[in-house]
């Protein structure tokens, strides 16, 4: 159990590390047999509340919020970062969660969909999307949602191209037209968000 | 019963609890606008459209579509509340369990007998679907045209009858007297009034109408209206449960690995060091597939990539897009022969590759097998397929199977009759975990190289023109599919002739938005403009000129040319293409504006699209569709390609299966023709065109004749 708590206090110092360091401690964890059958423990701050998860330290965020925390907002689209479906909020930045090992999640905030809206009313991103009746299938648009809320919270007036070099999500229905109007009605607004 | 047609009945009941609950019964579907075509009424009937009124004071539609995103159960909605005079605030909406009462399937009662080949106008898409009776289909964008103007409408008209009969009864006047509005019946001379709610139950014991009477479209106050759809909160919040978000207690998780060359079968596979894995339950073997079961899903697809499993390949693994091709190529000969006293003759092949749905919510399906029989959870096109598929795959009675639809993460034709192979898999891997619920996902790897792809094609075109430059002949052969609708063209030539040449080849094809109608829609609308620049005229109006037959498509095709700005300067480098094309009973013309750099990098600005679907429902989720169509039609005229080599698919994600981004999105402006013409449908119709018009708008901007898809692989440098 000393070297379990010890591999879990070596994942949280790991927060935001890098591969290498992820695999070496997979690889330790591994080794030592530690944990039941590999998992370690995992403490992180999910939509403002702390969770603690008990996983392999390579598997993915998406799949801790999916499976473990069973906040199934964030869809699997890919599995190679490539469409976006996934995206969360890590720090507030925007990341495909299923290419971001928990143990990179440990100690972080983490934001989803689902931990978006306020208690009253829905973020001013989603409230535009439902103005905008941007979805169709809406399987992709949580993650463009998260993706939408990073980028204005840092860049409240974006222009055509940061929009066009910030959301490169797939939306496979083809809502590509509400998207872009959505995002320039919140933008527009007075201060953006 | 009431008998509404000669094969339509109303059946109406009172609810538990007090209300109406009231039904239209094998209604059919008109095959299109061209051929109405009634079924002979003698199947006793089932329900498939439902209206309960309950006395919350709420009006309750059944749909027996899923909802993809299309927007159809909102609209079906519309069409009932309109005729009912219903409170739009006080409608709800519920999709149709899947039982056989709420089979869709009349739709195929309308095809007693197969059209000839080349029958004009008939809707093949319809017509392939509706064969798959015992159905309840989401496709052939046959809600609204289908179930909504033959079943929910009459459904409305008769609920609304028998409501104000009620209330005539009630307050002691003829029902002429009395007035509908926003789910209250009043009547005005004496003021009284009362709700639909506090007439439910008196409703049901009324008589039904045997032919309600449904309004003047001029009339609809409600319909025409754009209204916001039911499911789109959810789908913002992060609510909404798709078919891979199910989830159950103690439920297991499974991720398979299935033969890469399509009828290969598994050899076998050295399960050892996977079932030592954390988590890992079990390695199921299966005939064409080996599937591992964890306790998570990550756990069971890390499980899955350690295994090798040899499968053969079924005597394909020759089987290459060069062999397809070459077999195309052979099969559609010389080209076909034109009149002798032509004064100008041209041809030209054009090629079209396979494509896959990629349906954003790879396939997934939760299923969980007892002695008592097996509960199915997905998101399918058709839940009633689900359950056979499920059956058979288990070896069970259909009745002893129950499917729970869910939203769709994406259909476009992915999730048909006929292709839900993974629900059948996910039958069997629960079979083997009985009596454990087993959550099945295929990775995106998996889903890619197992589709059931648009079917790759190739058309082999010659025309004709006389010494004025009006043709007189277009003809052409195709391989890779097509019928009478998809090779349609809407101009009067003298000779028109397609015919189709059989060229087999093993790789699995499906429905995909628009069917046959993506292929077909880029070849014929390219060929008529390659004759236009051959007689020296206007791709516009070469093409209105030859339109005197067909009124409503001239009428699109002007509404598109003048939404376009059509013939106004354009920059250097920049054209405007035009296309039109009919399907699922709505013309679509499409100009795209595009700009071609000197080095050949292409942008289409804006696509400009005019429509006629008949009588519109609701504006809003038309032009949505709409627009999708054209970024989905945008994807595969651009980048899109499923290729083959050593009989497997190559692209294996969606870094080598490539989409159009927000960055590759055109501006897209839509336009409805104003009719009352019946409607017709909208989840495919905008995909067609768009091929064409950026093909013909990148020749009028380069000089560069595009003549195989995707566009990424034809140079459009000018050197």
């Amino acid at each position: 159990m000393a070297q379990m708590a010890q591999i879990a206090q070596m994942a949280q110092m790991a927060q935001m590390a890098q591969m290498a360091q992820i695999a070496q401690i997979a690889q330790i964890a591994q080794i030592a047999q530690i944990g039941f059958n590999g998992s370690v423990e995992f403490n992180l701050t999910v939509n403002g509340k702390p969770r603690s998860v008990d996983v392999e330290p390579d598997t993915p965020l998406l799949w801790v919020l999916r499976d473990t925390l069973g906040l199934t907002g964030t869809k699997y689209g890919c599995g190679v970062a490539a469409c976006g479906a996934c995206t969360v909020q890590l720090n507030g930045d925007a990341v495909r969660s299923c290419s971001v090992p928990v143990a990179e999640a440990a100690g972080a905030v983490v934001t989803t969909i689902e931990g978006l809206a306020g208690p009253e009313r829905l973020h001013p991103v989603q409230q535009a999307w439902v103005d905008m009746q941007v979805p169709q299938c809406g399987y992709c648009q949580s993650g463009v949602i998260m993706a939408v809320t990073a980028l204005l919270a840092t860049t409240p007036h974006p222009t055509g191209e940061e929009i066009d070099a910030a959301i490169t999500n797939i939306c496979r229905c083809g809502t590509f037209v509400r998207i872009r109007r959505a995002i320039l009605a919140v933008a527009g607004e007075a201060g953006g968000l | 019963m009431g008998k509404w047609t000669r094969r339509a009945f109303i059946g109406a009941g009172t609810l538990v609890g007090g209300g109406l609950a009231l039904g239209v019964v094998g209604a059919t579907v008109a095959p299109s606008r061209h051929s109405v075509r009634p079924d002979d009424g003698g199947e006793p009937g089932q329900l498939n459209s439902w209206i309960l009124i309950t006395p919350d004071d709420f009006v309750t539609v059944l749909v027996p579509h899923c909802e993809m995103g299309q927007g159809a159960q909102t609209a079906l909605a519309m069409m009932a509340a309109e005729e009912m005079d219903a409170d739009w605030s006080r409608v709800r909406i519920r999709e149709a369990p899947a039982l056989d009462a709420y089979a869709n399937a009349y739709v195929g009662r309308a095809f007693v007998g197969v059209p000839g080949p080349l029958e004009r106008g008939f809707d093949y898409g319809t017509y392939r679907i509706a064969r798959w009776f015992g159905t309840q289909i989401t496709g052939g964008s046959l809600s609204v045209r289908s179930t909504g103007h033959y079943g929910l409408r009459i459904a409305g008209a008769a609920a609304r009858e028998m409501v104000v009969a009620a209330a005539a009864e009630r307050f002691g006047v003829r029902p002429s007297e009395c007035q509908v509005s926003l789910s209250r019946v009043t009547h005005s001379a004496s003021g009284r009034s009362a709700t639909f709610g506090e007439l439910g139950e008196a409703a049901a014991r009324q008589s039904i109408p045997s032919h309600p009477a449904v309004k003047d479209p001029a009339s609809y106050t409600l319909r025409r209206t754009p209204r916001p759809r039911f499911d789109i909160r959810s789908k913002v919040d992060g609510s909404a449960v798709y078919g891979i978000d199910f989830t159950l207690p103690d439920m297991l998780f499974a991720a398979a690995a299935v033969a890469p060359v399509f009828g290969g079968k598994l050899v076998s596979v050295e399960t050892t060091a996977a079932e030592a894995m954390p988590g890992v339950k079990r390695v199921v073997r299966l005939e064409e597939a080996v599937a591992v079961v964890a306790d998570s899903w990550w756990r069971a697809n890390n499980a899955l990539s350690k295994l090798s499993p040899q499968f053969d390949d079924a005597g394909h693994g020759g089987v290459t897009t060069a062999s397809i091709f070459q077999a195309f190529d052979a099969a559609l000969g010389a080209p076909p022969e034109m009149p002798k006293d032509s004064a100008k003759v041209i041809t030209a092949d054009y090629k079209v590759p396979f494509l896959a749905h990629a349906t954003m919510e790879p396939m997934a399906c939760t299923a969980r097998v007892t002695a008592d029989g097996a509960e199915i959870w997905a998101g399918t096109q058709d839940p009633l397929n689900a359950r056979s598929t499920a059956a058979k795959a288990l070896g069970i009675d259909a009745e002893r199977v129950r499917v729970t639809n869910l939203p769709l993460g994406g259909g476009f034709g992915r999730k048909l009759p006929g292709s839900l192979d993974f629900v059948g898999m996910a039958a069997r891997i629960a079979q083997a975990m009985s009596p454990a619920p087993v959550k099945m996902i295929w990775s995106r790897e998996t889903d890619m190289q197992h589709g059931y792809y648009r079917p790759a094609g190739m058309s082999r075109f010659a025309g004709a023109l006389d010494a004025s430059g009006t043709p007189i002949a277009v003809s052409s052969h195709y391989a890779g599919g097509g019928d009478g609708e998809a090779t349609f063209m809407p101009y009067t030539i003298a000779t028109r002739s397609d015919k189709s040449r059989d060229a087999k080849h093993p790789i699995r094809t499906g429905a995909w938005r628009s069917v046959l109608n993506s292929q077909h829609g880029f070849f014929k609308e390219s060929f008529i403009d390659e004759m236009a620049h051959a007689a020296g005229k206007d791709p516009f109006e070469f093409r209105r000129g030859l339109m005197g037959g067909h009124p409503r498509f001239k009428a699109v095709l002007e509404r598109a040319a003048n939404m376009s700005g059509w013939g106004a300067p354009l920059l250097a480098g920049e054209g405007r293409g035009i296309a039109i094309t009919e399907c699922f009973g709505s013309i679509v013309a499409e100009v795209a504006h595009v700009a071609v750099s000197p080095s050949g990098t292409l942008k289409v600005k804006q696509v400009f699209a005019a429509v006629d679907c008949g009588q519109l429902v609701n504006p809003d989720t038309a032009a949505a569709q709409v627009e999708g169509g054209i970024c989905f039609g945008l994807s595969a005229a651009l980048v899109g390609a499923i290729t083959i080599d050593k009989g497997r698919v190559v692209e294996s994600n969606f870094w080598d299966h490539e989409m159009i981004r927000l960055a590759d999105a055109p501006a897209i402006s839509v336009s409805f023709i104003d009719s009352l013409e019946a409607p017709g449908g909208l989840g495919e119709p905008g995909v067609p065109p768009i091929a064409a018009a950026v093909a013909n708008a990148i020749f009028a901007a380069s000089g560069v004749r595009v003549r195989e898809l995707p566009i990424k692989n034809t140079s459009l440098a000018r050197t």
